[in-house]
């Protein structure tokens, strides 16, 4: 009916990301780190000077400073991480969907065989029928010679008076 | 005597052994958690973004230590509770679409079952139509070849009868056959 390629499954492997993206974000975020955190710093005035800002303002920028350096370090981390939810979630998406196919497929080969399956039974039926008709005019035809046999020679002993 | 039937009676095919349904179903899909590499161990973790240098300001320098130690480890935290959290969700997912798997097979199995056995039980009906009907004919041959045997039997004895009765025109036993009919009989009466 189709040819011998028509059920081949077409999912090959899944898609992913190289994740180079990802690897380049993150050394952006990681570069940033230091500069958010130091920039922070450096602008509350730290340092010795007048109405440069006492030691708790120092403190204060400092902590404000690890702050920023710590968002960007999770930033950076944080889309590696991406970068491998995506190919885990894409693993699973392409095993689903190469099984469904699969399924699909053999639902397929299975409604094929089905009706080779019926076309040959159904000849099988009539091959039957046609050999049973077949025999049935044979043993009629003998059974007429066998009668026509015996009214033959019931009729050559009338034809001699003797039946 | 007539000849033996030479009635040619087709051959019956042997049907097939009953297939059994194996039952043996597998799926591809893996439900193991899918982060738990090395990878995900490196962008999971934080160094803490200050490390104490020792002098400087002292007790706030160890402040400022100990705040960055609380950030990498929140953050930690909140990262593998993320990681954690997809982990789980993506099992989850991964079961349901196992199990849908595992069923389609199991479908697909069992409707195959159905049709290897159907197209068994069809075979044999054939079989047993085709077994049923020729031995019907060869029955009805025979019957006719035993009525033409025993009419030609009986044509036999008739003409022996006859023949006998011709030479024997007082009567007798056989007065009251077909000898009375007979051509050398009535040229003898």
């Amino acid at each position: 009916m189709f040819s011998t390629g028509s059920y081949t499954p077409t999912y090959d492997a899944p898609i992913k990301a190289t994740g180079d993206v990802a690897r380049r974000m993150r050394n952006d975020a990681a570069g940033q780190m230091a500069y958010y955190g130091d920039n922070r710093q450096y602008n509350q005035g730290a340092g010795k000077g007048i109405a440069a800002g006492g030691k708790g303002a120092q403190f204060r920028a400092a902590l404000t400073g690890d702050i920023e350096s710590a968002k960007r370090a999770t930033a950076a981390n944080a889309g590696m991480l991406d970068y491998l939810k995506d190919n885990a979630t894409e693993d699973l998406r392409y095993q689903s969907g190469a099984a469904d196919e699969r399924n699909s497929l053999a639902s397929l080969l299975l409604d094929r065989d089905k009706i080779n399956t019926d076309f040959n039974l159904s000849r099988q039926k009539r091959r039957m029928e046609s050999d049973l008709a077949q025999a049935q005019r044979d043993a009629s035809q003998k059974a007429a010679d066998y009668a026509r046999s015996a009214r033959t020679s019931q009729s050559l002993l009338g034809l001699f008076g003797l039946a | 005597m007539l000849p033996k039937p030479k009635f040619k009676q087709p051959p019956m095919k042997q049907a097939p052994a009953t297939p059994g349904l194996t039952g043996n179903f597998g799926s591809s899909i893996p439900t193991a958690a899918p982060l738990t590499g090395s990878q995900t161990q490196q962008y999971s973790q934080f160094k803490p973004v200050y490390e104490p240098q020792g002098g400087g300001f002292g007790a706030a320098d160890q402040t400022r230590g100990a705040f960055a130690r609380a950030l990498s480890d929140s953050q930690n935290t909140a990262m593998a509770g993320d990681v954690q959290g997809f982990n789980l969700e993506n099992q989850r997912k991964a079961q349901q679409a196992r199990a849908q798997d595992v069923q389609q097979q199991r479908q697909i199995g069992t409707d195959r079952f159905g049709m290897q056995r159907q197209t068994v039980t069809a075979k044999a009906d054939i079989a047993n139509r085709r077994a049923q009907g020729m031995a019907d004919i060869a029955t009805q041959l025979d019957v006719a070849k035993k009525n033409a045997n025993a009419q030609a039997l009986d044509n036999a004895f008739n003409f022996t009868t006859s023949a006998l009765s011709l030479f024997n025109p007082a009567g007798g036993f056989m007065q009251g056959g077909r000898a009375v009919g007979g051509i050398l009989g009535g040229l003898m009466r």
